[in-house]
């Protein structure tokens, strides 16, 4: 199987490479960029061909992993569409409606597969946690408090007409759909208090999150760039899942040891926990062997980026906004 | 010496009565209620009972009412104490709305006497030394917090805190505290939007979440729960643009028991404790006889009793009709 990395922008890019190099029968084409000298270093880096151009890499590739800055999304998987590649893209989707709307019409219409990144899916704390709630000995869930807090990242992330966003749009996608996930609705109205708190960027930084799912469900989300810099690791994705019968809470990054270092004058957290990003994309790879739809798709994408877009709305008014209901194919 | 009529006998009475055992300046003289336990309360005292607080005022010496009954008598039984010119002492809530609380208030003022409502989380090491921290600007410009307290269901033998009318829930009864210390910490709040789930049938639970905005721009979050499994949590953490401030009761225990054979599960109503040589109870019954004597000011004003009254007001009603509630828009109304 030909993969092609399309832009070298989001950090996770390298552990997806990583992940292929790993895989059999798979060979990395090449790597392309918008910004040539970042893909002639990633090039080099990890011993892969370096495009100049995305529409010929897609060419030679049978599937695309779109790791470009969010904006950049939506032209490059209608690209590699056209190509009939099929296409593992980064978070979130997209930055609007319209281009993810373009997105999801030219994969369906080209027969291949849509994977959005949503490596948590595929975290082992996460999938146990799944299978307790499966099981149903929670009864029935009446609350979710979620948390993916993070550290501020800089770069493109901070730009707008890069990122689409800042931290709303970046750390509410991921465990919208978790939540998505453990439930089987929707979220229905979402109500946030977003605001630039923490750096001096121009872009929100901060914000918490109230949700109303189509079952009823309530849940709240922190998905603030909030981790002090001497924190002792980037950030968090936890859930406490409140049921009838009982309450399950989830940590997906609890693994860890703690290290006092005098070396760096430091205490750290080395984590231990399995690699989420490698079972990601062995399900990529999984579903184009077995051509059938990946775990989670690009619609799962759209929802969980449509709740950061409502929570940006709500925030103006300072009112909840409704989730209008969508059609999935 | 201070001479106090001590109103109730039930986990708050006795709470105020094991402080007051610590405290030689003030005597308590009576007991009031008409339950068994007021009387072995009484006794361990070497105070009379009456059962109602009137006859005790009639009977007994007194400066000091101390209110530790449940929630739906404290606005009366201030009012009783303030006509006879006692200053009062009355555990949380002042009242059961803020509407309420500003009467009651408005009633002592003209009565000329002092009242001070037993907000005691200030007094607790982990909150006070939080607030302390938060202020010094260690912290730097505090962006997110987030604030929890989960406790098993209280239960008493007339089960009044499971009637909302009563006790007010899960948000007026438990996160009083932390709206409090919200208050406390980061200043006035503008708006408030907030959900609850409640059952009351099975394994019963009183849970909520509480979205705060505050005037100066903090978020907090905050979490109430009646009938979490596991043991008492109080919780909390501060983000700030140069710190972030962590505290977590459970992982910060300090005496631990493990029982080989399994302890019969307790009923009655959970009150935090760490082992420390003098009680938040007792340093906040100490704080509040101390300025009923010097007229010092006291930690916790009036004024901070009501305005928390008005966040959980909020709260109560953004749940119930499921929408953003402004602060003082029930006054512009």
């Amino acid at each position: 199987m030909r993969i092609g990395i399309l832009g070298v922008a989001h950090m996770h890019v390298v552990s997806y490479v990583h992940a292929l190099k790993n895989s059999p029968d798979v060979t990395i084409v090449g790597v392309t960029d918008v910004d040539h000298s970042k893909s002639t270093h990633f090039s080099e880096q990890w011993g892969v061909p370096q495009y100049d151009s995305a529409e010929q890499l897609a060419q030679d590739s049978d599937a695309v992993i779109v790791c470009s800055e969010n904006a950049l999304h939506a032209d490059l998987v209608v690209l590699a569409a056209a190509h009939g590649c099929h296409v593992l893209c980064e978070k979130p989707i997209a930055t609007t409606r319209e281009d993810a709307k373009r997105m999801l019409d030219a994969c369906e219409s080209a027969g291949v597969i849509f994977q959005t990144a949503f490596p948590m899916r595929f975290s082992t704390p996460i999938v146990e946690a799944k299978s307790i709630v499966d099981s149903g000995k929670l009864g029935k869930i009446v609350a979710i408090k979620g948390t993916n807090r993070g550290s501020m990242p800089g770069g493109w992330f901070i730009d707008q007409t890069l990122s689409g966003g800042g931290a709303v749009l970046d750390h509410t996608v991921h465990v919208v759909d978790l939540m998505r996930w453990f439930l089987g609705a929707n979220v229905a109205d979402v109500y946030a208090e977003v605001d630039t708190r923490f750096h001096e960027i121009d872009i929100d930084d901060c914000g918490t999150l109230m949700m109303t799912f189509t079952n009823g469900t309530v849940a709240t989300l922190d998905p603030s760039w909030s981790r002090a810099k001497s924190f002792p690791t980037w950030g968090d994705v936890t859930m406490e899942i409140i049921g009838t019968e009982g309450v399950l809470t989830v940590d997906a990054f609890a693994q860890h040891q703690v290290l006092y270092s005098d070396t760096s004058m430091s205490v750290q957290w080395p984590s231990y926990g399995d690699d989420s990003d490698s079972v990601m994309v062995e399900e990529f790879l999984s579903a184009i062997r077995e051509r059938r739809a990946p775990l989670v798709t690009g619609w799962d994408g759209y929802y969980a980026m449509e709740v950061a877009l409502a929570a940006y709305a709500s925030t103006k008014e300072h009112q909840p906004v409704s989730l209008r209901p969508i059609q999935t194919s | 010496m201070v001479q106090l009529i001590l109103v109730g006998s039930g986990t708050m009475g006795r709470e105020h009565a094991f402080a007051y055992k610590r405290m030689p300046e003030v005597r308590v003289n009576a007991v009031v209620g008409s339950r068994a336990s007021t009387a072995e309360l009484a006794e361990s005292l070497q105070a009379r009972v009456y059962p109602t607080l009137e006859q005790a005022l009639q009977s007994e010496q007194s400066q000091v009412v101390d209110i530790c009954a449940p929630t739906p008598v404290h606005a009366e039984l201030i009012r009783t104490a303030a006509s006879y010119g006692k200053h009062v002492i009355c555990e949380k809530p002042m009242a059961g709305t803020a509407e309420e609380a500003r009467e009651v208030r408005d009633v002592c003022e003209r009565a000329g006497v002092a009242i001070h409502i037993g907000h005691v989380l200030r007094w607790f090491p982990e909150y006070a030394q939080a607030k302390h921290i938060v202020s010094s600007g260690q912290l730097g410009r505090v962006g997110v917090v987030r604030i929890t307290r989960k406790s098993p269901y209280p239960e008493t033998p007339t089960d009044w805190y499971a009637d909302d009318d009563q006790s007010g829930g899960v948000l007026l009864d438990l996160m009083i505290h932390d709206l409090d210390f919200a208050l406390w910490c980061f200043g006035p709040v503008a708006r408030v939007y907030a959900k609850r789930v409640k059952s009351t049938q099975g394994s019963r639970f009183d849970y909520a979440l509480v979205v705060l905005r505050h005037t100066n721009g903090v978020i907090t979050h905050v979490e109430g729960s009646w009938g979490s499994p596991g043991p008492f949590t109080a919780a909390y953490e501060i983000a700030g643009n140069q710190g972030i401030l962590e505290s977590d009761n459970v992982a910060a225990t300090a005496v631990k028991s493990l029982w080989r054979k399994q302890e019969a599960v307790h009923s009655g109503v959970a009150v935090p404790g760490t082992p420390l040589r003098v009680g938040p109870f007792q340093r906040e019954l100490d704080h509040f006889i101390h300025s009923i004597l010097t007229g010092d000011p006291s930690l916790v004003s009036v004024d901070d009793a009501i305005a928390v009254l008005d966040v959980v007001d909020a709260a109560r009603l953004s749940a119930a009709e499921g929408r953003v509630v402004t602060i003082g828009e029930e006054a512009v109304r």
